[in-house]
């Protein structure tokens, strides 16, 4: 192939891609070229020195013929100077020596520059034992310092210089190799990370409000390649090789994020990546990374609880379980629900499924609190290395960056490494936009019309070219429903869905020849979206050939496997709304409610308080006692994902298996013994059938695994048209009133960050977001104390200036800590009208400049002025700090 | 002949009062030339006068600069010329006077270059620290674009130009032509890799010519009198005339522009008038403080890129300083060491942590607390410095050490053994007179 050459290291010959770096190629051949600011996922820099070899080309005669040796070799032209391997491309015919004494004299040179302001403090440093400063220096330092009588002269700065909450650098032992710097610039894309000052003074700083600010910060602990970022989680906590790494997949989200759980005298120490390129690459989130703590917490429920006298009280096992067994029989099969969620595994909703909807025989049996698209094919297993291919991405109603971080970071590197044309539609501005090329903030409710009307353009785009829509046009029309969905079309000239969605018409042509001229198009779109927009979607689809393209991206850990298990409404069955209203009406008697809480989830908070408060008989089968409890006649304890075998499917479909690494959550008596235990959700269910007498025989995750790999396969995407049409809502946003938007965050400060010690600071304060036109014409400042309030209710939270949200539009997280926009929302409206009101100004200079300082001290809310008696905004279980006079 | 007497090129008319004015300037033949391309030239033709006059860049590295203007992709638009008015290098002063004194003949130059390569927008970028050559520019460039030299459509021949004024924040690594675009692009000054090299990939990933305030400001002479005129001076090597900066101990510091070839002594000696104080010559610097230094014996070579290089130095930016038999060599060493550590950039380890290291074993070995072996150990970090590095400011670095302990190594060895019992300071002029 023209696209291979072969290079010499060594003496040994390697074929490789033209354009290869030479220390892959020479990794490829098993050679070490010692490195520090090369990283296989990072661009190559050059700036360490550590790699520099010698490199020769073969040398050309005048007429352009390959010089000879006088043995008849080709004669190699050496260059003058070393070069760094690390950007060295690969050439036909290269020579690399890699071992000279010439090399080896420079590597050692290099790390005698390195180790002379070295603190070498390696006995008390964290990386220690997987640090490339120490395994580089002992395999190709010389030894010997010239510098010894000098070590006073050492650098003397700062050994622990918080980043962030959940980081700290150690300014001592950076090396200035600009792999952290890099990661947030090229993979995260969140560029605040910084060197900073010049020559021997360049340093690490952030500079960003707050500081490190990013989803990913963690990741750059690992890739430093020396211990001067540390997590502040872990350190000083254990030395690495006493710890045991157990490989499993984070369920946080549906990324199906490969971790490993360290343990050191079974306690989880620490969550750290684990290499899967088809998944998570070497990355994970800060929320996989820091967020697992609450697991092994003290806070969780170890034993059965049940409703005695009006109090919960601990309950064996059995008498817990003999309770819910006899509730069960005593009603009719219609009048129990039973609803689980994404976080369960495989087996757990799969086992559940079976005995709600096969032994106890009721069809109201789901896992969410409103009904969900989804993914109407099937995706590529290869899912993410097409993704990357991709040449046009649209991504319709979708935050990755908060729901699906790693999808999050493969988007950004298929637009700004791979060069992927990226479309971004969303109500509110995303970070993805900071890689899209075409930004389409549209209005709420107008994506049919936007998608209808980039599905016109698209269509046109052939007939206006007759040479190739011929061929083209025939496999459309060959299709069901093509020619009534085109004429359906007609009404969406680019014009009027620019105009209905808010966009710039001229941009929506512009994402329409994009994807005109696409051949390998992918189409995100987030959960919430209308069974409309994803047909809408679909169309488009169907019109490129690529109906398996379609994906739905469903934060939720397990969201695609609990359905696929059956964890959704059979015949008749009740969910979501109508399933809430059933109990509170008194039709359903029994709700069996699993890891969800609709308090949290439900779309109307008043709807799920109701239902809960009427219910006749509640099960939660949870982690900790939380609000949802309070309403439970029983409680049954659950494992997490960490303390059980099993396995997930992430959000495209890829089941990956799941490692115990802890021992379910016990509580033992003085010597030791075991008084109980939680259970993995599967247990429990097993347990049941066994009590209703319809055991089915299975003891380990494994059987159930196999059940559930005998399901049937998702089929592919049949490639049809549906027309679907717009739908103007009449009404209006009230003189004076804003319509609320909502979305997710990453850091939300829900249930289980009150035990996450370390990663609770770094929830924000609860807050709106408001357009800047719109805070400017209301005398809002940033960070003002302001009162969003709509019919249903109003909370107190500080407001964020910026462009976030669309004139005219406020946006606020779906929650945060303890505010919830479920209490605001009303759920019979088309849309949620807000006012706003500033209640007081944002902190003064000084204020804001001790909060800063609060930050690095670590007390979340001080600074912040709060009015006295209300509780919004801190984290349960944490008094906001008093209020500082200012 | 008087230096006064003898042909120049760019210092003509420097000292004609009020040069500086665009009214004197044109009414000593200025923008002549850039008339005269806009109206009966092509942008190639221009081109193909400035390579046939073989004129080399004069920051440094003598690259015939048609030909690196040639190597432009034509096709890719937007191109970039910037204008490296950087001047940083210790001993280097040429840039400044041009700039002070005759900032029209700069810009002539400038817009002939932007011409030449099809460049509507250019770059001039003013190190820092020369606030008042910033001042200058900009009021010549006021002048300029009033008279319609600069601007859309200019002088009615359809070619559009911008020129913007750009000061860095005072860092010798700015000069660096790729640290001086991620400067201009707003990032921090730092080089980059090479390849993709400038003129395919440079200001804003377009192709850019980066060229010094000298050698542009000998385009419009070339233009004007024709490549032939500019050729009958200098070297077949390199024709034309060089701007020596003159320092250190001499009688008459400054800048004499005299032809490539001109042997150091007769600059030295009739021009500067000498070792100051009648003293005897003790050692130079041919090309600015980063080149190797010279002992006496090569007082006669001439000032020409292959010459000075048969000598064992570089002829750089010829800034030619002059010690006497007195001068202090390791202060000299440690002084210039510790310029480099200062402006180090900090992006490649040789250079951050070497210079660092340089600069206390200078340190301890002036201040006479120097150690058996300090000076191999010196030569061999100094050697693990240069061409170890990620650009060449590792290599400037290391030169004065390592040649300032070949050439003068009994010095050394004198402050080792005999170390004085109080240091005494010899004030180090570089540049002084100005
Ligand atoms: C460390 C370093 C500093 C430099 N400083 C300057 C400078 O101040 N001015 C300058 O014109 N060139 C400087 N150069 C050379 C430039 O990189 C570049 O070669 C030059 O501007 C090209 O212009 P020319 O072809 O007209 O000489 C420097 C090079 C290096 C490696
Ligand atoms: S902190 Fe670590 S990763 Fe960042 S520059 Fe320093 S050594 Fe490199
Ligand atoms: S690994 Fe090649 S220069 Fe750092």
């Amino acid at each position: 192939m023209a696209d291979l050459v072969t290079v010499t290291i060594d003496g040994q010959k390697v074929t490789v891609p033209k354009g290869a770096l030479v220390i892959e190629a020479a990794t490829q051949l098993g050679i070490d070229v010692p490195r520090f600011c090369y990283h296989p996922k990072l661009s190559a820099v050059g700036m360490c020195r550590m790699c520099l070899g010698e490199v020769g080309m073969p040398k050309m005669n005048p007429d352009k013929t390959p010089a000879l040796n006088e043995d008849g070799t080709p004669a190699i032209a050496m260059m003058p100077k070393p070069q760094t391997l690390c950007t060295t491309q690969a050439a036909e015919g290269m020579v690399v020596l890699s071992e000279t004494p010439a090399v080896v004299k420079m590597r050692e040179g290099v790390l005698e520059f390195f180790l002379a302001n070295h603190p070498l403090d390696c006995p008390v440093c964290d990386k220690g034992g997987e640090c490339m400063l120490q395994d580089q220096s002992m395999a190709y330092a010389a030894g010997m310092s010239r510098v010894q009588d000098m070590y006073h002269l050492r650098k003397d700065l700062e050994k622990d210089h918080p980043l962030s909450e959940l980081i700290t650098l150690d300014r001592e032992r950076c090396i200035q190799c600009a792999r952290c710097t890099r990661f947030q610039d090229e993979v995260a894309q969140d560029p605040v990370l910084e060197l900073v000052a010049r020559g021997s003074a360049t340093m690490i700083d952030t500079m960003s409000d707050p500081p490190f600010d990013s989803h990913f910060s963690g990741n750059t602990i690992d890739i430093c390649p020396v211990g001067a970022l540390t997590s502040r989680d872990f350190r000083f906590k254990a030395r690495v090789w006493e710890l045991k790494n157990v490989p499993t997949i984070s369920m946080i989200d549906g990324s199906g994020t490969n971790i490993f759980v360290s343990q050191r005298n079974e306690t989880m120490t620490r969550v750290i990546p684990r290499d899967n390129e088809a998944v998570n690459e070497c990355w994970i989130s800060d929320r996989d990374r820091f967020g697992l703590d609450y697991v092994d917490n003290d806070a969780r429920l170890t034993q059965p609880l049940v409703r005695r006298d009006g109090t919960l009280q601990p309950a064996t096992w059995d008498e817990a379980l003999q309770l819910v067994m006899d509730k069960l029989k005593s009603v009719q099969p219609q009048q129990v629900a039973a609803v689980g969620s994404g976080k369960l595994t495989n087996e757990g909703a799969l086992a559940m499924a079976h005995l709600f909807k096969e032994v106890v025989g009721t069809p109201n049996v789901d896992c969410a609190w409103q009904p969900a698209i989804a993914t109407p094919g099937k995706p590529s297993a290869a899912f993410y290395e097409e993704l990357e291919n991709a040449d046009v991405i649209l991504v319709v109603g979708a935050n990755p960056n908060e729901e699906l971080p790693i999808l999050d970071l493969r988007l950004k590197k298929a637009a700004f490494q791979r060069k992927a044309h990226l479309i971004n539609c969303n109500t509110y501005k995303t970070p993805l936009d900071r890689v899209a090329k075409q930004t389409l903030v549209h209005s709420e409710g107008s994506e049919v019309a936007l998608l209808n009307g980039l599905a016109k353009l698209v269509h046109q785009s052939w007939t206006d070219e007759p040479a190739q829509s011929e061929a083209l046009q025939k496999g459309v029309e060959g299709r069901a429903g093509a020619m009534a969905w085109i004429d359906s079309l007609g009404p969406y000239s680019s014009t009027r869905a620019a105009e209905i969605a808010g966009v710039d018409e001229a941009a929506l042509r512009a994402a329409a020849t994009a994807i005109a001229g696409s051949e390998r198009l992918f189409l995100l779109v987030g959960e919430d979206a209308s069974p409309a927009t994803l047909a809408a979607l679909q169309n488009l689809a169907a019109l490129k050939s690529r109906s398996d393209y379609v994906v739905v991206l469903h934060p939720e850990a397990n969201a695609m496997g609990v359905r696929r298990a059956g964890l959704a409404p059979g015949e008749g069955g009740r969910s979501g709304a109508p399933l809430l209203d059933a109990v509170f009406k008194g039709d359903i008697k029994v709700l069996y409610v699993v890891a969800n809480n609709p308090l949290v989830r439900a779309a109307d908070y008043e709807a799920a308080k109701s239902a809960l408060e009427t219910a006749d008989f509640v099960v939660a089968q949870t982690l900790f006692q939380n609000d949802l409890t309070e309403h439970s006649d029983v409680v049954l304890p659950a494992a997490t994902f960490l303390e059980q075998e099993g396995t997930t499917t992430n959000f495209h479909g890829k089941v990956q298996p799941l490692k115990q690494g802890l021992l379910p959550r016990e509580r033992r008596d003085e010597q030791g013994s075991t008084l109980s235990a939680c259970a993995p959700d599967w247990v429990i269910f097993t347990r049941l059938m066994q009590l209703l007498g319809k055991d089915p025989g299975f003891t380990t995750a494994a059987q159930w695994t196999q059940q559930f790999r005998a399901l049937p396969a998702t089929p592919s995407a049949e490639p049809k048209f549906s027309p679907v049409a717009y739908e103007a809502s009449p009404a209006v946003v009230p003189d004076g009133s804003f319509r609320l938007l909502t979305g997710p965050l990453l850091m939300d400060g829900g249930e289980s960050f009150n035990y996450c010690d370390r990663l609770k600071r770094v929830v924000p304060e609860p807050y709106v977001q408001i357009n800047r036109s719109d805070a400017r014409r209301l005398g809002i400042e940033h960070k003002a104390l302001v009162e969003v309030k709509s019919a249903r209710g109003g909370v107190q939270v500080r407001a964020k200036v910026g462009r976030v949200a669309p004139p005219g539009t406020v946006w606020m997280p779906r929650r945060l800590r303890d505010v919830q926009a479920n209490r605001m929302v009303e759920t019979d409206k088309p849309f949620t009208a807000v006012t706003l009101t500033k209640l007081e100004d944002a902190p003064r200079e000084e204020a804001a400049h001790q909060q800063e300082s609060a930050v690095t001290s670590y007390a979340p809310g001080v600074g912040e002025r709060r009015p006295a008696g209300s509780t919004q905004g801190s984290v349960p279980g944490e008094q906001a700090a008093p209020v500082a006079t200012v | 002949m008087a230096y006064e007497d003898e042909p120049k090129i760019i210092h003509q008319h420097i000292n004609v009062p009020d040069i500086r004015k665009i009214g004197v300037y044109e009414a000593n033949g200025g923008y002549s030339a850039w008339r005269k391309a806009l109206s009966e030239m092509s942008g190639d033709e221009v081109l193909n006068e400035v390579k046939a006059s073989g004129l080399g860049g004069r920051g440094g590295a003598w690259f015939p600069t048609g030909v690196k203007w040639s190597f432009m992709p034509k096709p890719v638009f937007p191109k970039y010329l910037v204008c490296n008015c950087d001047e940083s290098e210790p001993g280097t002063f040429s840039n400044r006077e041009i700039v002070l004194k005759h900032p029209h003949i700069l810009l002539e130059g400038f817009m002939l270059g932007c011409y030449a390569i099809g460049c509507n927008h250019g770059y001039i970028y003013v190190r820092g620290e020369m606030m008042k050559g910033y001042a200058v520019l900009r009021q010549a460039l006021a002048e300029a674009r009033a008279r319609g030299y600069v601007g859309k459509n200019v002088l009615g021949s359809g070619f559009d130009l911008e020129i913007t004024l750009h000061t860095g924040a005072g860092a010798y690594i700015c000069g660096e032509e790729t640290a001086l675009l991620s400067s201009l692009e707003g990032d921090r000054g730092q080089p980059r890799l090479k390849p993709p090299f400038p003129a395919v990939a440079g200001l804003y990933a377009k192709p850019t010519s980066v060229n010094n305030v000298e050698t542009l400001s000998n385009v419009a002479y070339i233009i004007r009198e024709g490549a032939d005129a500019f050729k009958q001076y200098g070297t077949e090597e390199k024709p034309g005339m060089k701007i020596v900066s003159v320092s250190g101990h001499v009688n008459r510091p400054g800048n004499y522009e005299c032809p490539v070839g001109t042997p150091i002594r007769k600059v030295l000696e009739e021009y500067a008038g000498g070792v100051w104080k009648g003293k005897e010559l003790k050692g130079f610097y041919p090309g600015g403080s980063s080149t190797p230094m010279l002992g006496p014996d090569k007082l006669d070579t001439p000032l020409a890129p292959k010459a000075i290089e048969a000598a064992g130095s570089i002829l750089g930016t010829a800034g030619l300083c002059i010690f006497d038999e007195d001068t202090d060599i390791v202060h000299v060493a440690a002084r210039l060491i510790r310029f480099y550590k200062h402006e180090s950039c900090g992006k490649c380890t040789p250079c951050r942590e070497g210079n660092d290291w340089l600069v206390a074993v200078l340190r301890r070995l002036d201040e006479g607390r120097g150690k058996d072996g300090d000076l191999d150990m010196l030569l061999d970090m100094a050697g693990n410095i240069a061409g170890r590095s990620f650009c060449l400011l590792g290599d400037a670095a290391a030169a004065p050490v390592v040649s300032s302990i070949k050439e003068f190594r009994a010095d050394f060895e004198k402050r080792i053994t005999n170390p004085p019992d109080e240091k005494i300071f010899i004030p180090l002029s570089i540049a002084n007179g100005h």
